[in-house]
């Protein structure tokens, strides 16, 4: 158990020593919720309801894929690929816990602190300019139980790309693949629900909605109570499945890396 | 004037340069094709999606819409294609690679945007006019002689304007002189805000993108003046005076940083 601890520890501290880089990247990404915002806003100036959303529910929904979005957004990729290419990889794989465990453990930490502070500025906001009314307290706590999921998803899916560093030298390529892939698939752009018909059916079942859309729609209201639950079982089946493929992928780029000298 | 000539043949010379060593990484250029083709086509269809829901947004149709996009899209390939070395300039004055350009008998600034190319701003380019041909076939524009200088113009002014932006953010560098610096990475994010029409922001952010971070000059103000809106004329003609003006705000960033600039030892 200690040894995770230094990990998540160790993780924290990282995070805060490479704040420059969050804060950038929340900034960035506040950026696209403000633009959002004010395009919804004018939208909904003409119409009262689209496809099941009101402004109401609009709103909260662009407030909470923010801080869906923000937490964990950097990705490690580069890191493996940093470590592949100079070799220093070796020194985790010397580690006595898997380099899943090691990655997880330190991405924990570096997530802990950004949620925190995520969570803090996401949640003045949404007061600031909803009130306090029409938040229910089963729902919050669902959303977050349900972010903690999405969470899983997200490093999963990042885990499964930083393997194919193993493959090529481009992380930046893999990194921007993956966003762009997983920013426009998790509804973090537009509510899945207002996709066109056979876009959404592929969109709703890959595991990329479990990390933005159903947590918001778990808080905005969009889901009744049963489909709560039922997404919460989903998001809980693409961990596992993730899980998985990740083991086998890991089997197979681990016995490529060739390091040089030494 | 035989001078500017000079250094044009050795930008382009340098350019070649460039191009050369990139050759030696084939593979990633491919895919760096690839990834940018992907964003494109996810960024199209967020706007197709927000589309297909509703007619218009802040009164501009999907086709006008495409118009802001090209634009910024054609101003960003520019700068990755022409003046990518604008980008690393925290990288140059933390290693100390600024040193180089200072002996040789050459503007500084010239070397430095020349010092990178990044071949990727090529398929935005290309891209971006693809979109602009499709928004403008689909708008129905009453096309004359003023138009279309105003139209060629616009897009090159409108790129440079965005040169400036990430070189002034870039330069920040010789006074902060750490080995990264995310001000270039933030202005270009907040280029978010050009894809939709200036009119659905609120007076504060309008200021902010009209005359500090002037992103509404780069595709909002063009745009409109080839659709014809109405009451943006003082923007159509300030697009010109704008562009001079940073610049002329870059070029004293650059003097500025060269001074307090103190090379690293060897």
């Amino acid at each position: 158990m200690r040894k995770y601890l230094a990990l998540i520890k160790g993780g924290f501290l990282e995070g805060i020593a490479y704040k420059e880089n969050f804060l950038t990247g929340l900034l960035a990404n506040f950026v696209q919720v403000v633009v959002f915002y004010y395009v919804w806003k004018s939208i909904f100036l003409y119409h009262t309801e689209i496809n099941g959303y009101t402004w109401e529910i609009m709103k909260k929904y662009v407030i909470v894929s923010f801080l869906c979005n923000s937490t964990f957004s950097f990705g490690f990729e580069m890191q493996t690929a940093n470590s592949i290419i100079s070799g220093n990889i070796i020194t985790d794989l010397l580690k006595p816990l898997s380099y899943r465990s090691l990655t997880f453990f330190k991405a924990v930490g570096t997530a802990g602190m950004e949620f925190l502070i995520t969570f803090l500025w996401c949640g003045t906001f949404l007061v600031m300019c909803n009130g306090m009314q029409n938040i229910e307290v089963w729902r919050v706590l669902l959303l977050l139980f349900s972010i903690l999921l999405g969470m899983g998803i997200k490093f999963n899916i990042q885990y499964i790309f930083s393997m194919f560093c193993f493959y090529t030298d481009n992380a930046y390529g893999v990194v921007k693949g993956r966003e762009v892939l997983t920013n426009f698939c998790s509804g973090a752009l537009v509510p899945l629900a207002l996709f066109p018909g056979f876009l959404q059916k592929i969109v709703t079942v890959m595991p990329f909605s479990g990390i933005v859309y159903i947590p918001c729609s778990i808080f905005d209201g969009i889901f009744c109570w049963q489909k709560c639950w039922e997404a919460l079982l989903f998001q809980s089946v693409w961990n596992v499945i993730l899980f998985a493929f990740g083991s086998i992928l890991w089997k197979k780029a681990s016995s490529v890396i060739a390091l040089y000298g030494g | 004037m035989g001078r500017y000539r000079k250094y044009f043949k050795i930008y382009r010379k340098m350019q070649e340069m460039n191009i050369k060593s990139l050759m030696y990484y084939r593979a990633d250029f491919l895919m760096m094709t690839f990834f940018t083709l992907l964003s494109q086509v996810s960024n199209l269809a967020v706007i197709g999606i927000i589309y297909t829901n509703i007619p218009t947004v802040g009164g501009w149709s999907v086709w006008e819409i495409l118009l802001l996009y090209g634009y910024l899209l054609f101003s960003e390939g520019w700068v990755n294609f022409f003046f990518q070395g604008s980008w690393k300039i925290a990288q140059m004055v933390n290693k100390s690679e600024i040193d180089r350009f200072l002996v040789r008998p050459l503007p500084a600034g010239m070397q430095m945007v020349a010092s990178r190319i990044d071949f990727d701003g090529l398929n935005k380019m290309i891209i971006a006019l693809g979109i602009l041909s499709v928004g403008i076939k689909n708008c129905k524009i009453n096309w004359t002689i003023i138009k279309i200088l105003y139209f060629v113009a616009s897009l090159l002014t409108a790129s440079m304007i965005r040169f400036c932006m990430i070189w002034m953010a870039s330069c920040m560098s010789f006074w902060m002189q750490g080995p990264k610096n995310s001000l270039n990475y933030l202005v270009l994010s907040v280029g978010e805000m050009a894809k939709y029409p200036l009119i659905i922001y609120p007076g504060l952010l309008k200021g902010i993108f009209g005359y500090i971070i002037p992103y509404a000059y780069i595709s909002y103000y063009p745009a409109g003046f080839l659709l014809g809106k109405r009451d943006m004329l003082p923007g159509y003609l300030l697009l010109f005076p704008v562009c001079i003006g940073m610049l002329w705000l870059s070029a004293v960033c650059l003097k500025r940083g060269l001074g307090k600039y103190e090379s690293a030892g060897n």
